[in-house]
């Protein structure tokens, strides 16, 4: 048989530069994201949410001049309306504004959290396991300590050290919330590097940084998404439990938690006030978790058709 | 065959080479490192420019750790690996408590390449073909831009693929073509010394000659000196000038590869001889096979005296106290066995 013979390769498609087009595994994985029903839902209900709590109250001030902090305390507490579909709340703010307001505050938090402990935590993870040996024992054994604190007094701790901003809120809840993400990445590391690519990156003379960022960190992007997908909502549920106990956003301004928080003091006399923002919370989370299981089972390799 | 001329200066002398790695017994990181597994034990063997070494041997008997004690991607823990006249086993330095490349041993890597044995888990699943062939390249600084992607289109074409796959990911192809591209990448830096490590016992029999073929080609071609590492003899026959035959981390014999074939003199090899079936089915049945009996000791514990003297069908009483050492039998092959003298 002649060597330099081509092989035949499986069908090509021809991209317009005469190269032929790759499919990768990201593109394999979306595939099979689109085929997953639920996951396609929850993504276009987040994507409602998204931009309601991005654009709505922007819009309904200019449109209605409905303002999430405007008090009309003649108005009291009114029940669901045309004119208020969620109705008002005690101070006869119209609850509608307050949740899309509030919704935007959650999101933010839950994203840029989550954003911030999976940049921690991969390269944290990677590094420690790479570098192996007496360094990977000790930056691990930090975590271990960190794992074993309560996690919420930690936050509590740094939000009252740091003072209540919105920003210090993202910071301290990413920077306890790297902690899992620094874990998973470690674990897929220590099995990724003694693969035969690495030490063919290594004879081809590449540097131990390259191999970290172009090697190694790309291929645990799988469990870091998922990760990312399953922090957010808990991100969420964090910000809005430290805004129940009165740590987090601060009034006037709305978060979903601060909202619930009111409400859940009022439910019995006043029921949307608890009903409207738990609601659209719980289908938020839902739609988030449903997602983050969808991403997982795309990215699974197992799953591969 | 070519047939290399003895006068031929070596490109590579292996001398006394041993590699061994620690073995932590029982779990916790405080644990003390106690006793050690000796991968290579005292090695010698050397390659004369443009000549091909079949290494030869069972699972686990070291083949894989000596090629890659050979291009330093293991520090060797004794022994001297001199390549083109240079000691390259001394160019290391310790750094934060671990032993790392000096810059002439990277420098190096555009010399000594590997080819590796599973063609899946040797490339880069999240990496396009373009970005697999790159890497070595810019390692170096060797080409950029256009020039660089008309470089990686020529490599493609010199181990047979097509150069219009650059966009491609490794698992859009087969075994055999995922292995040329492995061989490509080791190509690129225009090395002189290849160890290919087991690079066709992954894949089907159909593909195994072409790759043998290619290897064979590409040797002629760019002049290659090739260490050709299996674990069976039927593999490396036809494209090895010598081959050398490993058990237990040592060599037990080496000769030219018709030699070895025809006049196998240790008793490991001619065991390994009889196991290669014959393609004649009269033959077939005729032929004499010695079983091996036994399993192959483990190297954290070898036997004392010849190492394969718990398996050998020929053993005598000294073979369990001395150690046998490489002779010279005849011009050219050397035999490690207390009963050949």
């Amino acid at each position: 048989m002649n060597a330099s013979q081509p092989e035949p390769a499986a069908p090509m498609r021809s991209s317009p530069d005469g190269l032929v087009a790759g499919s990768s595994l990201w593109q394999d994985a979306w595939r099979r994201l689109r085929k997953n029903k639920m996951a396609v839902a929850s993504g276009v209900v987040i994507a409602v949410l998204g931009l309601a709590c991005l654009l709505g109250p922007t819009l309904l001030a200019v449109a209605g001049g409905y303002d999430p902090d405007a008090q009309d305390l003649a108005y009291g507490p009114q029940p669901p309306s045309w004119q208020h579909p969620f109705g008002t709340d005690f101070y006869g703010r119209d609850l509608l504004v307050r949740v899309l307001a509030g919704g935007q505050v959650s999101l933010a938090v839950g994203i840029l959290a989550a954003l911030i402990a999976a940049l921690i935590g991969t390269i944290y993870g990677a590094v420690s396991s790479y570098a192996g040996g007496l360094v990977d024992s000790l930056l691990m054994r930090v975590v271990d300590i960190l794992y074993a604190l309560p996690y919420m007094f930690l936050v509590i701790i740094l939000v009252t050290i740091l003072g209540q901003s919105l920003v210090l809120l993202f910071v301290a809840l990413g920077a306890v919330g790297w902690l899992l993400t620094a874990r998973v990445v470690r674990g897929q590391v220590m099995s990724l590097k003694e693969q035969d690519f690495v030490l063919a990156a290594r004879s081809l003379g590449t540097s131990g940084r390259d191999i970290v960022f172009r090697h190694l960190i790309p291929n645990t992007l799988g469990p870091v998404i998922v990760t990312f997908t399953l922090t957010v909502p808990s991100m969420i549920l964090q910000e809005a439990f430290l805004s129940f106990l009165g740590l987090g956003v601060q009034p006037p301004h709305p978060s979903l938690g601060s909202l619930i928080n009111d409400g859940a003091n009022q439910m019995l006399v006043f029921w949307w006030t608890l009903v409207f923002p738990g609601g659209v919370m719980a289908v938020l989370l839902f739609a988030l978790n449903f997602l983050g299981d969808g991403v997982r089972d795309a990215l699974d390799p197992r799953m591969r058709t | 065959m070519t047939v290399v001329p003895a006068k031929a200066a070596p490109l590579l002398i292996v001398d006394d080479l041993a590699v061994r790695f620690p073995v932590p017994r029982a779990g916790g990181w405080l644990a003390q490192r106690q006793g050690e597994v000796r991968a290579v034990d005292g090695v010698s063997f050397s390659v004369a420019k443009g000549e091909t070494l079949g290494l030869v041997g069972e699972s686990g008997c070291g083949k894989s750790t000596t090629g890659r004690a050979v291009l330093q991607l293991l520090r060797p823990a004794a022994g001297k690996v001199i390549f083109d006249g240079e000691p390259i086993h001394e160019y290391w330095r310790r750094q934060g408590g671990r032993w790392v490349w000096e810059s002439r041993l990277r420098d190096l890597r555009k010399r000594l390449q590997m080819i590796f044995q599973d063609p899946f888990a040797s490339l880069n699943p999240r990496m396009t073909v373009e970005a697999i062939l790159a890497e070595p390249l810019r390692n170096f600084g060797i080409a950029a831009g256009s020039q660089r992607r008309e470089r990686i289109q020529q490599l493609l074409q010199t181990v047979g693929m097509d150069p219009r796959a650059i966009r491609r990911y490794p698992h859009e192809f087969s075994g055999g073509q995922r292995q040329r591209i492995g061989i490509a990448r080791a190509l690129a830096l225009g090395p002189d010394l290849i160890v290919a490590d087991e690079p066709i016992s992954a894949l089907d029999v159909s593909i195994q000659a072409q790759i043998i073929n290619l290897l064979a080609d590409l040797r002629e071609r760019l002049g290659l000196t090739l260490i050709f590492i299996a674990h069976d003899l039927a593999a490396v026959r036809h494209i090895s000038d010598r081959i050398a035959v490993m058990y237990l981390g040592r060599i037990v014999e080496m000769a030219p590869a018709q030699t070895i074939i025809d006049q196998p003199r240790h008793p490991y090899t001619q065991a390994l001889i009889s196991a290669v079936p014959l393609p004649d089915p009269a033959r077939e049945r005729s032929r004499q096979r010695t079983i091996l009996t036994g399993e192959l000791p483990s190297p954290v514990s070898p036997p004392s005296g010849c190492p394969f003297h718990t398996r050998c069908p020929l053993r005598e009483e000294r073979c369990r106290h001395d150690v046998p050492v490489l002779q010279q039998i005849t011009p050219g092959h050397q035999v490690a066995c207390h009963l050949v003298e």
